[in-house]
């Protein structure tokens, strides 16, 4: 690190660490956000992404899944791109990392740097363009070795309660329903002879008697023919909710730092271990991570210095294989399954059928269960099939310093030399093993995949930086030349028919799968800096960035990034002088372009013939994309207008920001007809503009000898607008979103409802007709639902109007509390599983309570059509959900143990504290995750965690 | 000291103009795929991208969240059988076809996870990746009967996916020879190949026809197929045949019939022998894929929907009309071994029809059986309609014994005409009727029945009797009308997006059944 450090008056005044280099946030051009270690370092967080909600201005986060170790995605400023990569660049101690994420240690997180506008991140030139995180580790102070011991132990449950889901009788009830209207409108039986077919077919639909849990009752007789409705006295033999049989409350979570650091005048030390161990809520999932760290800087002469960053990390995953709407899901399966399925094989009688030791034995559903779940369980399935990812990651970061600021170096006096190497080792073992007894590969006799990957990235740099005060006239100069180089080596192989019990590939009988690739991405760059500064008063900063990336045809490989920036300290004006209650006041502006090159892919330009497709023992191939040269970085232009305030004795402080950000040269996949064979090529073509206002106010409300108390409030907005796309295709339209000129990236675009017709029960939309300029007339209802497909309307957008963060901490004497709440006001969700429990495909769905409002009979004005399982609908808003929360995202509670019992006892200091993340969470819709991603849609993916935990830390 | 420092540093200054990396660093190239160019120079290397193209005629690669059912041929085969008469879907099981039995996917176009992209994005990915082979057809170097080869089966392959995309996206060809149909590239695409707008179905059925016949000269000049998949000469005249079929041509289809049998080499095999149908290397194939184990498909594969071994097939059982079965075949038919009147699984009970066991996987533990997508069984019954057509009766029942004497003991009928049902039900006894009865039974499964319905533009009725569900009876929809818009699907959204030439609001196809 060049730490570049002037001597200041104020005290208060942050040093951040920023693109090769520190700045004072006072002085500072850019926009960039500083987030404390001690921000992180009682909250029970595992992955560092899960951190950055509420902390800062300007970044929006997903929940992240549920699983331990699992990221949060997070989009800095708006949303970059449409095709290409809207994740920011993470550099960890200054070099862009490769490594996991979920690898870094957050007790070693020193300080967070959140780079936001050009001026602060174009000189990451080709990589900055969506936002950047600087991630320091922490480093030795000069004097006495500090040992610092921290344990939490914690407890994990479901953090978004479920979706209120219907009971045992209501679900027979809207089965029968269901059956009766499909006769009654579909297959067009009279009212009493379809309600008489439908008592009949209850059966068949819902497993026979084994699977009736009411004993009372057969399923033909289960219905009251003279009411239609569910007799009242039918009595459940069993109601064993899947879920609740799959989720462990409870889930045990605990996590061991050791640390050392210190340091003489010349040399400093910081080392770190660390131990984490967290189950997840779900069954079989766990997390663990060992770590060690070591960073070492010394001062050989006063020329010369050097430094080395080192981390190990091993971690080890066991989690759930499966996504989406596959069967072995259970965030699928168990969470919305018929009610009437037990967990454990009844008799006829309904009582547990048990094996020779007593106990009851999984339902694998081979007595008969109907519908499609055929020999599954789900916590048998969670039991038997086994995935695991172990990563191993090498971090290192080296580098020497030559030059000094010393008046006798004479010409060379503020010059320096500095080299740095950054290597990121990773290599990833990953199994997913399916069981041989039950479910997907029964059959098979078990499969077996194992993957093995290796990457190696480094990043070697050589930087001339020049630093000088001539009378009020200050100087930093820098100049710099970088190589990045990437590799990535594939390896994967699977085998079925495998020996019980050993979760090899040697003893399978039957090669499923082999396959191995590499892949290679390279980036030079050429880049300087010029920071300039009159008394501490004007500052002017300019940066460059020449990139050189691999990804590009070598005519279009180079691109040049820039940024200028000023800041204006108007509290050191001599007419400021008289007002005392401003201690600080700096207005800033800044502009510049930054570049994204991570078009998903390494060979963006070039047309390809995929080899993955043998025909026998016959090499074969397929086109993959189509050439074009002139394919290149997207361009970010960037501008930022802001201020920063310290007033009233720097109990309050004000920042604001504006800011303007117009990606040109937007990489689309150029729409083709799919009659071309493709839907279209890379290429370089469209505009967006994200604009926004942010403000952040602290105040400190209360500041005695005892008490302090501090209140934080954060607020953002984000505005997103597509400009531009292309001539042939003004809307790019996919599923229920649309991207169309004029609006919203993914605004929603779907059918509108119109409540339920009273005769029928029918869903009601709004349709319309267009004249020939493409104009809406002619409005009106129809049940029609095709029409209704075609008659869709944009409903907005999941883009919140307002978001962010309300924080306090409080202390009294050694008791300190923070208390850190998130809010996001406006935006819209599509709840596809709410959508998925309304709309039941199958006869083993269960229905969201909701549905009780169903319409039921001829005249009943309700907004819930008739009950029908996979009807035809069209795609309507009924299920676009306000996306507005507020959450309770964590409380820490802490006490220092007085410092004279310390004394005593013979050590530095002794810390308890409580904390709970994730304590509550109002949305619009119970069951819904209002941060499943940017786009607003949902899927059965692991639930997020609340986890209660306590811990202490020593320090000596 | 200083000196020390003023020599590391112009030392080191001038490493650094040494790390400065040659351009040449930056170039890169993947390892999983190579470029075109060099695969087209010659016979050889151009089998690569022809073999591609076969794999994903067996392979699953339509967009996620569809490709358990798109796996090529097969997976067409049989949704073009769900949406008849004859082939039932007892439940509607995981979903996976069963929209397409009870037509709920038109409407859906504009997504990428159903049957309107599916279907259209597959044939013309085959026909783009035709057309890089058909570009390179003048500059290809290798041996004359080598390069024939290659350049024959990629005409023959564009005809194959247009005739598809004729038989999908429009009514069929005989009375609605101006209707639109779909746009026509035979140009190989390059960045910004600009789409066309819908070419008309003569115009379709035009190219369709030049293409086939291209093939089978190019490949009556090439050796025989070097792996079941690979299109010879006598799977060209099979093509040929069914082209000439749909578009009723019946002098073509007799001759290429005949010509693909005679070419084929291939015999009729009793129905025993050919059961499970999953076997390319018998003696009737003529067009097939014989899948190796590491290139299986596991769930999304043809068995996987048939074999109730597996899941996806237990739920959503496959079974035959009991009208067909019961009084159509005759009681001494050796194929009524393909289907299981007494399985009792179904939780249906009797109100099922009755479960097939033609199709099974050879080894169900992984994931095996061959796909066949022609046997020769199938060019006898071409030619017979051909000849009952053409009023030459003999001929035709001569044809039709060559199958049915392998079928039924002491087979022979004296019908004779050519009338048929407006609908499927309505009998008239004619000797064409026989034969397409024949056709119902022998290639179950493996022809796609809607195609065959289009083109003798019969309706259709499904009964609770025969053994459909009551929610796949469609009872109020016109499947008794063979001039609704029901059978034509509807082009998907992302054609529009990218297509100049055409517009949603001009060229989509009816959504609804008529409009």
């Amino acid at each position: 690190m060049k730490v570049v450090m002037r001597s200041d008056t104020e005290v208060l005044d942050e040093v951040m660490v920023v693109a090769y280099g520190t700045a004072k946030k006072s002085s500072f051009t850019g926009s960039a956000s500083v987030i404390g270690g001690d921000k992180i370092e009682s909250r029970p967080i595992t992955n560092v992404t899960k951190a950055l909600e509420g902390q800062t201005t300007g970044v929006l986060t997903t929940s992240g899944s549920g699983q331990p170790g699992e990221s949060a995605s997070i989009v800095i400023r708006g949303y970059g791109s449409i095709n290409a990569s809207q994740d920011p660049l993470y550099v960890v101690d200054g070099v862009p990392y490769d490594g996991t994420l979920s690898s870094i240690n957050p007790s070693d997180i020193e300080s967070m740097t959140i780079l936001k506008d050009a001026s602060a991140g174009a000189l990451y030139g080709a990589r900055g363009a969506n936002g950047v995180v600087m991630i320091t580790t922490k480093q030795g102070k000069e004097g006495k070795t500090n040992v610092t011991w921290r344990s939490t132990a914690g407890w994990s449950s479901r953090a978004i309660p479920e979706y209120d889901m219907v009971s045992q009788k209501d679900f027979v009830q809207l089965t029968y329903e269901a059956l009766r209207n499909g006769y009654v409108f579909t297959n067009g039986y009279s009212w009493a002879d379809a309600e008489a077919a439908a008592r009949n077919s209850l059966s068949t639909n819902l497993g026979g008697e084994l699977y009736n849990p009411f004993k009372n009752y057969t399923w033909s007789q289960i219905i009251d023919p003279t009411t239609g409705q569910v007799r009242s006295d039918a009595q459940s033999a069993w109601n064993e909710n899947w879920m609740d049989a799959i989720l462990h409350n409870n889930a045990f979570r605990h996590e061991h730092q050791l640390q050392l650091s210190g340091g003489t005048e010349k040399t400093r030390y910081m080392f770190s271990l660390g131990y984490l161990n967290e189950d997840g809520i779900l069954t079989g999932t766990n997390f663990q991570r060992y770590n060690g760290r070591a960073n070492i800087n010394s001062e050989v002469t006063d020329w010369f210095k050097g430094n080395m960053n080192v981390s190990l990390t091993h971690s080890i995953m066991n989690y759930s294989q499966y996504d989406g709407a596959a069967t072995s899901n259970v965030w699928y399966s168990a969470q919305f399954i018929s009610p009437l399925f037990p967990m454990y094989m009844k008799d006829m009688d309904g009582n547990n059928v048990l094996d020779e030791n007593g106990n009851p034995q999984l339902d694998y559903g081979e007595q008969g269960r109907p519908g499609s779940y055929n020999d599954y369980n789900p916590l048998g399935g969670l039991v038997d099939d086994k995935s695991y990812v172990k990563n191993d990651v090498a971090s290192l970061r080296t580098g020497f310093t030559l030059g000094s600021d010393k008046d006798d170096f004479g010409v060379f006096k503020g010059l320096k030399l500095s080299v740095n190497f950054g290597m990121d080792y990773r290599t990833m073992n990953q199994m997913n093993y399916m069981n041989m007894y039950h479910g997907n590969q029964a059959n098979a006799g078990g499969l077996i995949y194992k993957y093995n990957t290796r990457m190696q990235s480094y990043t070697f740099n050589q930087i001339l930086t020049w630093d000088r005060s001539f009378g009020l006239h200050n100087f930093n100069v820098m100049a710099g030349h970088e190589f990045y180089a990437y590799q990535y080596e594939y390896l994967n192989a699977a085998k079925s028919n495998l020996v019980d019990g050993i979760l090899e590939l040697r003893p399978g009988t039957t090669i499923t799968s082999a396959d191995s690739y590499t892949d290679k991405y390279r980036i030079e760059s050429w880049f300087g800096r010029f920071n300039y500064n009159f008394d501490e008063k004007y500052y002017f900063d300019a940066s460059i960035r020449r990139d050189g990336s691999s990804r590009f045809h070598k005519d279009h490989r180079w691109g040049t990034f820039w940024s200028v920036g000023g800041n204006w300290r108007v509290s050191k004006e001599a007419f400021m002088e008289d007002v005392k209650w401003v201690d600080n006041l700096s207005v800033k502006l800044s502009y510049g372009q930054q570049g994204n090159d991570n078009l998903r892919t390494y060979y963006a330009w070039q047309s390809l013939y995929d080899l993955g497709w043998p025909n026998g023992s016959n090499i074969g191939g397929m086109v993959t994309s189509l050439e074009n040269q002139e394919v290149s970085w997207e361009k970010s232009g960037n501008m930022n207008v802001g201020f920063e305030a310290l007033l009233l004795d720097h109990r309050l402080s004000i920042s604001a920001e504006y800011y303007n950000k117009k990606t040109t040269d937007m990489l689309l996949n150029y729409p083709m007809a799919t009659s071309t064979g493709f839907n279209g090529y890379n290429a370089n073509v469209g505009d967006m503009r994200n604009s926004g206002f942010e403000f952040e106010v602290r105040g400190t409300l209360i500041k005695t000898n005892d008490w302090n108390w501090d209140i934080t409030w954060m607020g953002s907005t984000v505005k997103n607008k597509v400009l531009k796309l292309t001539n042939e295709s003004p809307e790019i339209i996919n599923g229920i979103y649309s991207i169309k000129e004029g609006m919203p990236i993914n605004t929603f675009y779907m059918a509108k409802a119109a409540g339920v017709d009273p005769a029928t029960g029918a869903q009601l939309y709004w349709a319309y007709d267009k004249d020939e300029n493409g104009n809406i007339v002619n409005e009106y209802i129809t049940s029609d639902y095709n029409k209704a497909n075609e008659s869709k309307y944009y409903l907005g957008s999941r883009i919140p109007d307002l978001y962010g963060s309300i924080g306090t901490s409080l202390s009294w004497k050694d008791i300190d509390l923070s208390i850190l709440t998130t809010y996001s006001l406006g935006g819209k969700i599509f709840d596809s599983l709410y959508q998925g429990s309304m709309e039941n495909m199958y006869f083993n769905n269960n229905w969201n309570e909701h549905a009780l409002r169903r319409w039921q009979k001829p005249g009943d004005i309700t907004d819930v059509p008739r009950i029908e399982i996979a009807g035809s609908y069209a795609t309507n808003d009924r299920f676009l959900v306000d996306a507005s929360y507020f959450a309770i995202k964590n409380i820490t509670l802490g006490y220092t143990l007085p410092k004279v019992w310390m004394q005593k006892a013979r050590l530095g200091s002794i810390r308890v504290f409580a904390s709970v993340d994730n304590l509550a969470l109002f949305t619009h819709l119970k069951g819904m995750d209002p941060q499943y991603n940017f786009s607003g849609s949902t899927d059965y993916a692991y639930s997020p965690n609340k986890t209660w935990s306590f811990g202490f830390e020593v320090n000596f | 000291m200083k000196k020390i420092l003023k020599y590391t540093f112009a030392g080191l200054m001038g490493c650094t103009a040494l790390t400065s990396c040659l351009d040449s660093s930056l170039e890169t190239s993947p390892t999983d795929s190579m470029s075109g160019t060099t695969l087209l120079a010659n016979a050889n290397s151009a089998l690569i991208p022809l073999n591609g193209i076969y794999r994903s005629m067996y392979a699953s690669w339509s967009p996620a969240a569809n490709e358990h059912q798109s796996f090529g041929i097969n997976s067409y085969a049989l949704m073009a059988d769900v949406m008849g008469d004859d082939m039932i879907m007892d439940a509607m099981g995981s979903g996976w076809f069963w929209y397409d039995c009870i037509y709920n996917v038109k409407s859906r176009y504009t997504s990428t996870a159903w049957r309107s992209y599916d279907i259209w994005n597959c044939y013309y990915t085959w026909i783009s990746n035709a057309n890089y082979i058909l570009a390179a057809e003048e500059t290809m170097s290798g041996a004359s009967a080598d390069v024939n080869y290659v350049i024959g089966q990629a005409y023959a392959i564009r005809a194959y996916s247009y005739f598809m995309l004729a038989q999908n996206f429009a009514r069929t060809y005989k009375g609605h020879e101006s209707d639109p149909c779909c746009p026509i590239y035979t140009e190989p695409t390059v960045a910004g190949t600009e789409g066309q707008p819908r070419s008309t179905v003569q115009q379709v059925y035009d190219l369709v026809t030049s293409d086939i016949q291209k093939a089978v000269e190019k490949l009556s000049a090439a050796p025989a197929q070097t792996h079941k998949t690979h299109i010879d000469a006598s799977v060209a005249y099979g093509i040929q045949a069914r082209i000439a079929l749909t578009m009723e041509d019946w002098n073509l289809a007799k001759t290429a019939a005949h010509n693909a049998i005679e070419a084929s080499g291939c015999t009729v095999l009793p129905a025993e022998t050919i059961k499970g149908l999953n076997d390319a290397t018998l003696s009737n194939v003529m067009w097939g894929a014989p899948i190796q184990n590491d290139q299986t498909s596991g769930y999304a594969s043809f068995f996987a929907h048939m074999d109730p071994n597996v899941a996806y097939a237990n739920s959503a059982r496959k079974q035959i009309n009991k009208d067909l079965y019961d009084n159509i075949m005759l009681p001494t038919d050796e194929r009524k071994c393909w289907w299981d009147p007494t399985d009792t699984n179904s939780e249906r009970g009797a109100e099922a029809g009755y479960q097939q066991v033609k199709f099974s996987f050879s080894d169900y533990t992984v994931w095996m059986g061959d796909y066949v997508w022609m046997r020769v069984e199938e060019m006898y019954l071409t030619a017979a309609e051909a000849e009952c057509m053409l009023g030459e009766e003999d001929a035709a029942k001569q044809d039709l014994y060559a199958v049915m004497s392998q079928r039924v003991e002491g087979y022979s009928t004296t019908k004779t005409g050519t009338a048929l049902g407006k609908t499927s039900s309505d009998r008239t006894g004619s000797l064409r009727e026989e034969i397409i009865d024949q056709r119902r039974i022998e290639l179950w499964g493996e022809y796609g029945r809607i195609w065959d319905l289009r083109r003798l533009r019969q309706g259709f009725r499904r009964t609770a009797a025969q053994g459909w569900p009551a929610a796949a009876l469609l009872n109020n929809r016109p499947t008794d009308d063979p001039e609704c818009y029901m059978w034509v699907l509807t082009i998907p959204q992302t054609e529009f997006d990218g297509n100049v030439n055409m517009d949603l609001s001009q060229d989509q196809n009816p959504i609804d059944d008529y409009k």
